[in-house]
């Protein structure tokens, strides 16, 4: 009887065999993952530092920093620092637009609210291609095609979405009755959305940010198809070493597209309280 | 300090009528409550006092001023809200602060009233509250707060949307006397909503009671509870015991009326006993006994109808007579 009662886990633990079989587990499963996560990570880094590498050699059978001297003399620097005006520009112009726009549909009755906001859906519902592969179209006729400007319009098609549908999340899970209680002792509309509303979505608002300058940073079908060949931002200028077999400057590439992010996403850990950033993402 | 006056108030949401004609006085300095069960319309009255609701027809002054048409920020009213609404990005400070400041008070005037009105609703004793965030107060201290955040900017009519039902019921029965010691120190008019009986009647001048957008009665704390205008308004009031039928008329009502009483005020009596002056007896069967701890509480059936009846004891025989004074016996008309 006494043996029966005696819980499981007891029994377990007192096994050794059990306790280096389900440790070697959890090792093979932390592999795995450090494979998964950093294996593509560790080849960019390689090939970065290859200068030859033919199969079937394991590791590349010359090293050195030749390629990295590409960074500063080549095309790549251009193509940085256009793809980095143009992920601020989209930005700044997606806040301007989203923000407002976002509030009044948090805040007001507008009728057909769910239509207007389905429309921002739009573009991510279908296949990317023929949505900016018809934008770009009309870009040409503007005659915004091969110039910054088109860029940046066709990276705010897809930008907006994003910020519309997070900052409507955000100003609604900010309650009325906050704004209502400025107005109530005398702040006009706007006085109370810039001093209630507004300081309080700012977590949000920078969230939201954030994620529409990495993805214009990284965006590359829209950019290909109204930029090309004359706008250039780091993913269509890997795409065109890539293509001349270059593995080093795409790895490269790669590595520096990579850089905003990371160092984004660890101001925002460092700046942002994670209860902000919880709420963004259940808001 | 002013009076209020609603005028033959009304709107609608769809077909559901929030407010249907309703006509009020709230006295200048004086607190009314204005009570009822949820959607009876007492909170869309207060949003139309404080502006954030336009109602289809009627009118709303403020000591003979007609405020109807004014937008909320220039009607002068002070809202206290079920939820606090304190700016959690503010300080303590700031958020009390922030009426003052709209109205181009100099600082050192805004700093001396922050502080008066701090000291006011007894939370200057809390160290260096002023400059906390709201997040960091309990429940009670918020809401003093908010209070303060209310009164100091001096209001011609202090509205308080059911502003302790966050809050648990010590606390609330502290805080519901506090608020009466405000209201009362700084004279102004205070309509009070709130869907709690006790609460209503024990903090306010005049109790509103409502009920499907309309008033169903309207007087003093005594009044209303003593001498309930209708069967909703008993009920509402706590008398449980509704007497129909023939058991009614033998107490007076004509057809299809009930008679009501509540359940402490009748008396049980022994085979022995004699009917005491001014009182009617009413034959029972008692079907249940309760301990409640004050009394024992008798479920008790006359006719069709089982009444409740307190006693200091419980009875044994089943079949009992009880006593009623003819005062405690309300009267309804079908």
């Amino acid at each position: 009887m006494t043996t029966m009662r005696s819980p499981l886990p007891a029994q377990e633990r007192s096994n050794p065999l059990v306790g280096i079989g389900r440790m070697s587990l959890k090792a093979a499963v932390a592999a795995f993952l450090l494979f998964v996560v950093l294996g593509p990570l560790a080849g960019l880094v390689i090939w970065s530092f290859t200068i030859t590498w033919f199969w079937p050699s394991v590791l590349p059978t010359e090293w050195g920093l030749k390629y990295w001297g590409f960074v500063g003399n080549s095309g790549m620097m251009k193509a940085l620092t256009t793809g980095v005006l143009i992920a601020v520009t989209v930005t700044l112009l997606c806040l301007l637009i989203a923000t407002p726009l976002s509030y009044l549909l948090a805040r007001v009755k507008i009728p057909f609210k769910p239509l207007i906001l389905l429309l921002f859906l739009l573009p991510q519902a279908f296949p990317q291609l023929p949505v900016f592969a018809n934008t770009a179209a009309i870009l040409y006729r503007f005659n915004m095609g091969g110039k910054v400007s088109g860029v940046i319009m066709i990276h705010l098609v897809g930008a907006l979405v994003f910020a519309v549908w997070t900052l409507t999340a955000v100003f609604k899970s900010i309650p009325v009755s906050l704004e209502e209680a400025a107005i109530n002792l005398g702040a006009s509309r706007t006085r109370a959305f810039l001093t209630v509303a507004l300081p309080l979505a700012l977590p949000g608002l920078i969230a939201s940010s954030v994620l529409v300058f990495l993805w214009s940073l990284d965006e590359f079908t829209g950019t290909l198809l109204v930029g090309a060949p004359f706008v250039q931002t780091l993913p269509t200028f890997m795409y065109a070493a890539a293509q001349g077999y270059e593995l080093q400057v795409a790895s490269i590439t790669a590595i520096l597209l990579m850089v905003p992010g990371i160092v984004m996403l660890a101001l925002m850990e460092r700046y942002l309280k994670s209860e902000y950033l919880s709420k963004f993402g259940g808001a | 300090m002013e009076r209020v006056e609603v005028l033959a108030l009304t709107k609608s949401y769809g077909k559901a009528k929030a407010l249907s004609d309703v006509s009020l006085t709230f006295p200048e300095g004086s607190l009314t409550a204005v009570l009822g069960p949820s959607g009876c319309g007492k909170t869309t009255l207060m949003r139309s006092i404080a502006g954030f609701i336009q109602p289809e027809a009627g009118e709303i002054r403020f000591g003979g001023q007609n405020v109807t048409r004014l937008q909320p920020q220039e009607r002068g009213t002070a809202m206290v809200f079920q939820s606090y609404a304190l700016w959690p990005h503010m300080t303590v400070y700031d958020n009390i602060a922030y009426g003052l400041k709209l109205k181009r008070i100099p600082e050192t005037e805004v700093r001396r009233r922050v502080q008066e009105v701090l000291e006011l609703v007894e939370i200057s004793g809390v160290t260096g509250v002023e400059r906390r965030k709201p997040p960091e107060l309990s429940g009670g201290q918020q809401q003093r707060v908010a209070l303060a955040r209310a009164l100091v900017v001096q209001p011609r009519v202090l509205l308080l949307d059911e502003p302790l039902s966050n809050l648990d019921a010590k606390v609330r029965q502290r805080l519901r006397v506090e608020i009466r010691r405000l209201q009362k120190a700084v004279g102004t008019t205070a309509i009070y909503v709130t869907h709690d009986q006790e609460e209503a009647l024990a903090i306010a001048d005049h109790v509103v009671i409502m009920n499907k957008g309309q008033v169903e009665q309207a007087g003093t704390p005594e009044e209303v509870y003593r001498r309930p205008a209708n069967l909703f308004v008993a009920d509402f009031m706590g008398i449980t015991n509704v007497l129909r039928g023939q058991a009614a008329e033998s107490l007076g009502a004509t057809a299809g009326g009930t008679a009501v009483f509540r359940a402490n005020e009748a008396r049980i009596l022994h085979a022995t006993d004699a009917v005491p002056p001014e009182h009617v007896v009413l034959a029972g069967q008692v079907e249940e006994v309760t301990y409640l701890g004050t009394a024992y509480r008798h479920y008790i059936r006359i006719g069709a109808e089982l009444v409740m009846v307190d006693a200091d004891r419980a009875m044994a025989e089943p079949q009992v007579r009880l006593a009623l004074p003819r005062t405690a016996i309300q009267i309804f008309a079908a």
